[in-house]
């Protein structure tokens, strides 16, 4: 299996001093993360809030500094790599974000949202520029006649289907996605879950997928790494996790929602 | 229903009033700004009272004067150019440097960031204003010509206002940039600079807009508070009177601005309120007007659903296309509209302004002699046709005998013939007249000898005579002066057979002649530097003249006629035009045509509420005869009465290319005349008219004008304050004489209430 991407002890800790006469304090966001994501494979990161799992996904996108470890896209190392240089790979791994509705400069038409990936990154020539806006849109299931609209003058849904459009614009192997679904309507949530799932099969995708609702993760995921206090306590096999949790997190996670639904 | 967005229609109206203002102030009034009247006369049941400035308001001065007598009302519609330029530079100052720095500040350098807050918290702990009155009061400062005073009071200003500008825009740019979506766009890969450029800027563009409308207003209010203070531009360094010939200060300024009008009135707040009060009320209104467009600004584009950045994004990446389709077809036509009524204002504002003061010569025109010269029929017949003028026009005469002053010229005559010729080694040379040299003394003679270089001797020295016998003696007239060459000349006709003398012209010296005295013996001859050079690098080559004359008849007449002033109060004070009548070319005849034609309209001018005098100088075209040093002589009129005396008899020709220009011999202590050369020089540079200084050399605090003793006789003979307007030609021949008359109308006419 090619790994795409590879999380080697990972850390991002935090120096918190309440007042100057307190003592130094270390909060630990990510602690000694450690893990893998190969081609076509879904990575679900499970945790409570405040678990860390968005500190990991904005690290892995290098939108904040880690402490320390390292991370590798395609196996080169991009822990350490200069903005200027990092903006070059940053066309290979994209993100997709939880608010909707705030992501999307509100002043920018979706035309305009989608031409500017594939003009930063030249991905198409100048005259194809309409026809792959075209085809995006379609991709993404949007009609044409959304294609001039404002961000604040489409749903929740269709936002994060023009998020999602901007990822795949620049052709990323991999997406990170934060919590996608979670500020959705139960009925969209389905339908952006089922896109995500046909343009991993379509483009061969590989997700990093985050989110704290286990039956989401269950629904997309290949292998699960479940999150708590900034560290992964338990990592494996989807089924087996949600089958035969070990350690007494997971088993409590499991259990909360078994309880939900039994009730 | 939509509201009404009230503060904008009313601070757009204001703006839009304080803009036309300030491009077209002589459309809100007819004074001057710079007349400075301090004592007036007002006849009431028949007794005369004398009134010292500053005067009410009332017919004269529609909001009063201010203590040197000027017009409120006009100085701060004049005023308006500079206060309100002023407060729109600071705020310009202000954003180049705190959008740049803010931005830097915002995407977070640490160097840009402490700056701002560094500069913030120094000038929060000293106001601003103590440190722009402390550094603007310092003597360096303060002696500054107009121009760089602005410069360092913009500069200065900016300086102490920036900080707080600065701290809030990188507050707004910290505010913008902490959004989700600028983390969308560094996901997606793009440049810094991009984003902020198309995310940042766009959304702080309306912000800033309205920023500065209100920063303007904020200017203007310190502008207002410094002047509380006697701190003001256009401070103008005056030379002391009092003999030290220092520069002092005031607290007044002769340029109109408004804050200058507070300092120099601030005392009066009690006895003449409205000196204060008005120009306050101009700042309150201006200050209201960009308070109140801001304020209107932000309640269109800080909408929620405003498109305003999208807007700014597309000015800054040049996209005009999108914006025009985004447009809708009625706001389209409503724009379109908007601008065409704006424009079609302007141009109509424009048109009507300028047809106030024209002057142009008329195709059919007098018939005038081709030339005409003192004492001669042609001059007679001049006479006829100028009085006829006057006649006409209603202008009186001054004297019991008429328009018409005579004077004796004594024996002159006019030159028929001249010729100057050296004989070289490759031949004889024949030298130009009127450009090489001309005659001063001659009669009916022909002379031929040798050289003789008196230039290095010292003329004053010799007692003997004998040595320059049947020579021509070479005198630099640099080295002498007029009195000294005449008496040398004398001694030398008395002692020995001398050929002639020869004059070697000073540095800008008009070498030109037309009339001569009478001499039977000897020819004086005035050269030029060229041809000095030539002799004396030839001394043995023999020089040969020849010349033959016509008497002239011995009476010269200046032609003086007054048109009364209409006030009752100040009709007898008077403003003296002098203009020349005699000619030599066919060209002359234009600007007599144009002197008359000037006259004309002076006289059908409304509101000439001084006197007008005017004089028509015979002799002009030559120095010793000049009709000047005869009027003087005999003044027609009360010199106290006079205002100031504008020397037209400069004015040669039809087509020049720049004007000798001194208001120097009317200094700032005869203000009315002051003001009047300050505003003729002021519309000159306007009109983009060259301008040359006069030479002139001081005589204690005062100017003597050392090219001719003719134009220096009004003011010191008669202490007659004078502005000397001559034009000069370089050959191109760019301007005309039509332009110098529309701008005398305006200023007369102006400075005439």
């Amino acid at each position: 299996m090619n790994s795409i991407l590879k999380v080697d002890n990972l850390s991002k800790h935090y120096i918190s001093k309440k007042s100057i006469f307190s003592k130094k304090q270390v909060v630990d966001a990510a602690k000694n993360i450690t893990f893998e994501v190969g081609e076509n494979q879904t990575l679900g990161l499970i945790g409570e809030s405040g678990s860390g799992k968005s500190t990991i996904a904005n690290l892995v996108l290098r939108l904040i500094e880690p402490s320390n470890g390292r991370i590798e896209i395609f196996g080169k190392d991009i822990t350490n790599l200069k903005e200027d240089e990092m903006r070059k790979h940053r066309k290979d791994i994209q993100i997709i974000f939880q608010y909707t509705n705030s992501v999307l400069d509100p002043q920018m038409t979706v035309d305009e949202l989608l031409k500017e990936p594939l003009k930063i990154h030249n991905i198409v020539k100048e005259s194809e520029l309409d026809e792959e806006v075209e085809r995006l849109l379609q991709m993404v299931n949007l009609s044409s006649s959304e294609r001039w609209k404002f961000p604040g003058q489409l749903s929740g849904g269709q936002n994060q289907r023009i998020i999602i459009g901007r990822a795949i614009a620049t052709r990323a192997k991999l997406i990170v996605c934060d919590e996608p679904v979670s500020a959705l309507d139960a009925s969209v949530q389905g339908q952006v879950l089922n896109l995500l799932i046909k343009l991993k099969e379509e483009l061969n995708l590989s997700y990093l997928f985050i989110s704290h609702d286990l039956k989401v993760i269950r629904h997309m995921c290949d292998r699960i790494a479940v999150m708590k206090n900034g560290e992964i306590v338990e990592m494996g096999d989807a089924d087996a996790i949600l089958n035969n949790p070990q350690h007494e997190y997971t088993k409590k996670l499991i259990e909360s929602i078994l309880d939900i639904n039994t009730n | 229903m939509k509201k009404t967005n009230i503060p904008l229609i009313l601070g757009g109206i204001i703006l839009l009033l304080i803009l036309f203002i300030m491009i077209f102030p002589d459309m809100f009034t007819d004074n001057s700004p710079y007349t400075i009247q301090i004592v007036r006369f007002i006849h009431e049941d028949s007794k005369l009272f004398v009134e010292r400035s500053p005067f009410n308001p009332g017919s004269d001065f529609v909001l009063g004067s201010d203590d040197l007598g000027r017009d409120i009302l006009s100085y701060i519609i004049y005023g308006t150019r500079l206060t309100i330029t002023l407060g729109l530079l600071i705020a310009i100052g202000q954003f180049l440097i705190a959008i740049p720095l803010a931005l830097l500040g915002g995407f977070g350098n640490r160097l840009a960031k402490s700056v701002i807050q560094q500069f913030n918290i120094i000038f929060s702990a000293i106001p601003a204003l103590l440190i722009s009155i402390i550094l603007l009061k310092l003597d360096f400062i303060a002696d500054l010509d107009k121009q760089s005073s602005i410069i360092a009071f913009v500069l200065i200003l900016t300086a102490v206002s920036w900080p707080k500008l600065g701290s809030l825009i990188m507050e707004r740019v910290e505010a913008i940039i902490a959004q989700p979506f600028i983390k969308g766009e560094v996901a997606i890969g793009k440049r810094r600079t991009k984003i902020a450029l198309e995310n940042v800027v766009p959304h702080l563009a309306p912000e800033l807009i309205i920023l500065f409308f209100m920063e303007i207003a904020r200017n203007l209010s310190m502008i207002m508070q410094l002047g509380i203070f006697a701190v003001f531009v256009g401070n103008l360094g005056i030379v002391d009177d009092k003999g030290s010939g220092f520069y002092i200060n005031t607290d007044i300024s002769f340029e109109p601005e408004w804050a200058s009008m507070l300092s120099t009135s601030r005392t009066l707040i009690s006895t003449a309120p409205w000196a204060v009060i008005f120009p306050a009320l101009a700042f309150f209104i201006s200050v209201l007007g960009f308070n109140l467009f801001g304020e209107g600004l932000r309640n269109i584009i800080q909408k929620p659903d405003s498109r305003m950045p999208l807007v700014f994004r597309k000015l800054i990446s040049l996209d005009f296309s999108y914006l025009w389709r985004m447009i809708g077809k009625k706001e389209k036509i409503k724009y379109s509209v908007g601008t065409v009524t704006l424009i079609g204002l302007f141009l109509i504002f424009s048109i009507v302004n300028k047809e106030e003061y024209t002057i142009s010569l008329a195709a059919d025109s007098i018939d005038l002699p081709n030339r005409v010269i003192i004492g001669t029929e042609e001059a007679d017949e001049t006479i006829q046709q100028i009085t006829d003028k006057m006649v006409q026009l209603g202008i009186e005469p001054l004297e019991e005998e008429g328009y018409a002053l005579s004077y004796d010229i004594g024996p002159s005559y006019m030159l028929k013939d001249q010729d100057f010729s050296i004989s070289l080694e490759d031949g004889p040379m024949d030298l130009i007249p009127n450009q090489d040299f001309a005659f001063v003394t001659s009669g009916d003679i022909n002379n031929t000898g040798m050289i003789h270089d008196a230039t290095e001797i010292d003329m004053f020295s010799i007692d003997d005579y004998s040595k320059f016998k049947d020579k021509f003696i070479l005198i630099d007239k640099d080295y002498y002066n007029d009195q000294s060459i005449d008496y040398f000349i004398k001694e030398i006709n008395k002692n020995e057979r001398v050929k002639g003398v020869l004059l070697i012209a000073r540095k800008s010296e008009r070498i030109n002649s037309i009339i001569i005295d009478e001499s039977e013996m000897m020819s004086v001859i005035m050269v030029s530097r060229e041809v000095s050079d030539l002799l004396k690098t030839n001394m043995d080559s023999t020089i040969s003249i020849s010349s033959s004359v016509m008497p002239l008849e011995s009476t010269g007449y200046n032609l003086v006629g007054i048109q009364k002033g209409t006030d009752e109060n100040i009709g007898d004070e008077a403003i003296v035009i002098g203009m020349n009548y005699n000619y030599t070319e066919d060209g002359g005849n234009d600007v007599l045509e144009f002197n008359l034609e000037l006259m004309e309209q002076l006289c059908q001018q409304q509101g000439n509420k001084r006197s007008i005098i005017f004089m028509f100088l015979d002799g002009t075209i030559d120095e010793k005869r000049h009709g000047v040093h005869y009027i003087t002589q005999d003044f027609p009129y009360s010199p106290n009465k006079v205002e100031g005396y504008i020397d037209l008899s400069g004015l040669v020709e039809r087509n020049f290319d720049y004007i000798q220009f001194s208001a120097a011999q009317a200094p700032i202590t005869r203000p009315f005349a002051w003001s009047l050369g300050h505003h003729i020089e002021q519309e000159f540079t306007k009109n983009n008219l060259e301008i040359r200084e006069i030479q002139t050399r001081h005589i204690g605090n005062e100017y003597y004008f050392t090219d001719s003793q003719a134009d220096n006789a009004m003011f010191w003979e008669k202490g007659i304050p004078t502005i000397i307007i001559n034009t000069l030609e370089s050959g191109e021949e760019t301007r005309s004489i039509e332009e110098v008359g529309s701008i005398l109308l305006e200023v007369i006419n102006k400075n005439n209430y």
